[in-house]
């Protein structure tokens, strides 16, 4: 079994989890970086929300670059941002696209300056996401989209404070309210979970066991009780803020 | 890599990128490869053309 990549000491590190997930730098044996879905799922995420040459979209969570790769190879002006340095220095020698270092939560870029945000197995490891998905739609132009992909629970049992046991992980039902409490307009949402098979096959074949991706055996446990499953999710910034539900009907 | 082009900040990211702490405009210091936000009065390096949007990790601007 080869050495485990070390994590960066920064503490930059936007992750939660104390394992491998979420750090960026998991790699199969040819130190390709390893994703659930990998292109199949970059490719469906792109396709579907209609990220075409010359739109400004910014991977989040990019790690070594594998997506901003693939966008950039169609001629998206992809910008890769991660908040750890280690990922992104993998990216710089494997990558033409460009690169920056920052947080999920507090991004560079102004008001409405994206068209789209992609963003694969980021959201569900970082603090807060009610907020980072607040500073995402704040970045989308108004029709920017957001393409995610990402564990949730997928136990009908999955409890709030299960999931809250398991980091971030949330169920369907929780992750699209967060979507939408941002002021994105959930488009799609659809399982994706024979991904995770593949990929947890791969895992555990270069790494040994799986208790490495969630750092301990308890937290192994609790992620084993929440049915871990995969989903793609599309959201677009509507034109107008939606109008909210509590609001009076018009008097006839 | 060569340092010339470790050294080259893509000039269209340049333009929309801002300071992540106050989303106000950056001043690019080609010598110091830095990007200034007066506004935070602080200094974010580039590091292998790299920009490192951190407010911890940048330089506070003293004058």
């Amino acid at each position: 079994m080869d050495r485990l990549p070390a994590r960066a000491s920064s503490t930059s590190s936007a992750s939660a989890c104390a394992g491998l997930f979420g750090s960026g730098l998991v790699c199969d044996g040819e130190g390709e970086p390893l994703g659930p879905g990998g292109c199949a799922v970059t490719e469906e995420l792109v396709n579907g929300a209609g990220f075409a040459a010359g739109d400004r979209v910014a991977d989040i969570g990019c790690g070594q670059g594998r997506s901003v790769a693939f966008m950039a190879a169609r001629g998206i002006s992809a910008i890769g941002i991660d908040a750890d340095p280690g990922p992104l220095r993998a990216a710089r020698d494997r990558v033409p696209g460009v690169l920056v270092q920052a947080r999920g939560n507090a991004l560079p870029f102004g008001d409405g300056a994206l068209d789209g945000i992609l963003s694969e197995c980021v959201l569900s490891v970082m603090p807060d996401q009610a907020a980072i998905l607040a500073e995402w739609a704040r970045v989308l132009r108004p029709g920017g989209r957001l393409a995610l992909a990402d564990v949730y629970a997928r136990s009908p049992a999955s409890r709030e404070s299960a999931c809250a046991r398991a980091g971030g992980i949330r169920s369907a039902v929780q992750l699209q309210s967060l979507i939408a409490a941002a002021g994105l307009v959930v488009t799609r949402f659809e399982d994706r979970s024979e991904v995770l098979r593949t990929w947890v096959g791969r895992f555990i074949f270069r790494y040994g066991s799986l208790e490495v991706l969630w750092g301990d055996a308890a937290t192994a446990r609790t992620m084993r009780a929440v049915a871990p499953g995969y989903c793609v999710a599309l959201a677009v910034r509507p034109a107008r803020p939606a109008p909210t539900a509590t609001q009076a009907p018009a008097a006839t | 890599m060569t340092d010339a082009q470790a050294n080259t900040i893509d000039r269209k990211l340049l333009e929309i990128l801002v300071c992540p702490v106050t989303k106000t405009t950056l001043e690019y210091d080609r010598e110091k490869q830095e990007l200034v936000s007066r506004a935070a009065r602080l200094a974010y390096p580039i590091r292998d053309g790299i920009p490192i949007m951190l407010p911890d990790e940048a330089r506070a601007l003293e004058d």
